[in-house]
């Protein structure tokens, strides 16, 4: 092995100015670098996903190929109940439309402008749950626009280049997002738990939770529109000597196998008009 | 070891972690392959040679992750250097230490990794990303550590040795 001086020095300074790096990474300091690497990598991991993909997908077809049959069974059972559902939301949206017209509101439900974009890598540690996506400020996106399927909210925009950009999973421990319990309108906050899990927290005491309600976005905080879905309780814990109740809430969508999602282009506080 | 071979593979397996790994779950943790690679190069090289290789592999590995700029590379050079000790104490004979090594190293590059988000101000929820993120990674790293020094190992028998300048 030769001794050389110089590598070391190399080495202490890369260390340091990693160490520096991530000082101003508080700030916006580091911006320019973040963009002109991820300028270079993001084509390459746009090409690698586009490689794999065929391949994880056969892998998961051949994994869901055992439970087709039940799951088809179950399937027709559940489209039956959902049509009529259907038919019954229909006439109270029809209702619901002519009345808010007799009385001037606003509509509760904005149409808002979504932008397609195709996954094309996560977060490599295991501690964090991001995702990269294949557009970014170029396409008009910023920080903090919520990022949905066409199923459920999943997370938003932490981190923008001019061609990709990174999303914050609702997964992610760091993530907050302020919610409501569909049918008895309990507020909570969900958050991010390991292993691609959310926990609804400070559901006051008095308020009924069950597993099985749907978990939709409360709007508080203008961080995310209303009435987003979320997910569905799975389990609640609650005890007499605690001042809120928890909840597990299973997500609506897979968060770890997303392949496509959407971008909320046109979302602003302003936005939100009436109560729950 | 040639570094114009061993730096553009730690970019290519960042890249490969990033993209291909990171949605195959065993126990809801997938493969650190930077980390195993760092580990495995140290083993076979020593920390000297192998440290430039394993900090571009961190600082790739910082450019996907949604972490604080920095976490991966400071956490992967703490490691590496633990790593060197090992290597350079522990006879080559005992045919345990890249096991041993690798799911050391994964504790501590996790540990260092939560401590690290915690001090810049993200929420680390340590008893639950332990259990539940930092072991399963112990499992399946060590489980996956042969395969990455049959590969280090292979490198260092066909690639040539950096030209002496």
């Amino acid at each position: 092995m030769r001794n050389r001086p110089g590598r070391a020095i190399f080495v202490v300074l890369i260390l340091a100015l990693v160490l520096a790096w991530l000082i101003l990474d508080q700030t916006d300091a580091s911006n320019p670098i973040r963009n002109a690497v991820s300028y270079v990598i993001s084509p390459v991991q746009f090409a690698l996903e586009r490689l794999v993909r065929p391949v994880r997908q056969a892998l998961g077809g051949v994994s869901e190929w055992f439970s087709l049959r039940t799951d088809n069974e179950a399937l027709r059972e559940e489209n039956l109940s959902l049509r009529n559902q259907i038919v019954l939301l229909e006439e109270a949206r029809l209702e619901n439309e002519t009345l808010r017209q007799q009385l001037d509101f606003k509509s509760a439900v904005p149409s808002y402008t979504l932008l397609p974009a195709e996954v094309i890598g996560r977060d490599p540690s295991n501690l964090l749950q991001y995702l990269i996506i294949d557009r970014g400020s170029d396409d008009g996106i910023a920080l903090a626009m919520p990022v949905l399927t066409a199923e459920a909210l999943v997370g938003r925009i932490s981190e923008v280049s001019a061609h990709s950009a990174k999303v914050m999973l609702i997964s992610d421990p760091s993530s907050s997002v302020s919610c409501l319990i569909q049918r008895t309108r309990a507020t909570g906050v969900v958050q991010g738990y390991p292993d691609n899990e959310l926990v609804m927290l400070y559901i006051p005491q008095g308020d009924t939770v069950a597993p099985g309600d749907m978990v939709l976005t409360s709007g508080l905080g203008g961080n995310f529109p209303k009435r987003l879905v979320v997910g569905q309780v799975e389990s609640v814990t609650s005890s007499d000597v605690d001042m809120f109740q928890e909840a597990k809430v299973e997500p609506a969508v897979s968060l770890a196998d997303l392949e496509m999602v959407m971008v909320l282009l046109d979302f602003g506080a302003e936005e939100q008009v009436d109560e729950p | 070891m040639s570094l114009y071979t061993v730096v553009p593979l730690f970019v290519l397996v960042s890249l490969i972690q990033s993209t291909v790994t990171s949605s195959v779950h065993i126990l809801g943790a997938s493969p650190d392959l930077v980390l195993m690679m760092a580990v495995a190069c140290v083993l076979q090289w020593g920390v000297r040679e192998s440290l430039i290789a394993v900090l571009v592999g961190g600082l790739t590995i910082d450019a996907l992750s949604g972490a604080p700029f920095g976490c991966a590379t400071l956490s992967i050079a703490i490691v590496s250097v633990l790593a060197g000790i090992a290597e350079s104490n522990v006879p080559r004979s005992v045919k345990t230490l890249p096991y041993a090594a690798v799911a050391v190293a994964t504790i501590v590059y996790q540990l260092i990794w939560m401590l690290l988000l915690q001090i810049w101000g993200r929420t680390v929820l340590w008893v639950p990303m332990f259990v539940r993120g930092t072991l399963p990674s112990v499992f399946v790293n060590t489980l996956a550590m042969p395969l990455m020094c049959l590969l280090v190992r292979a490198l260092d028998r066909r690639v040539p040795d950096e030209p002496t300048v």
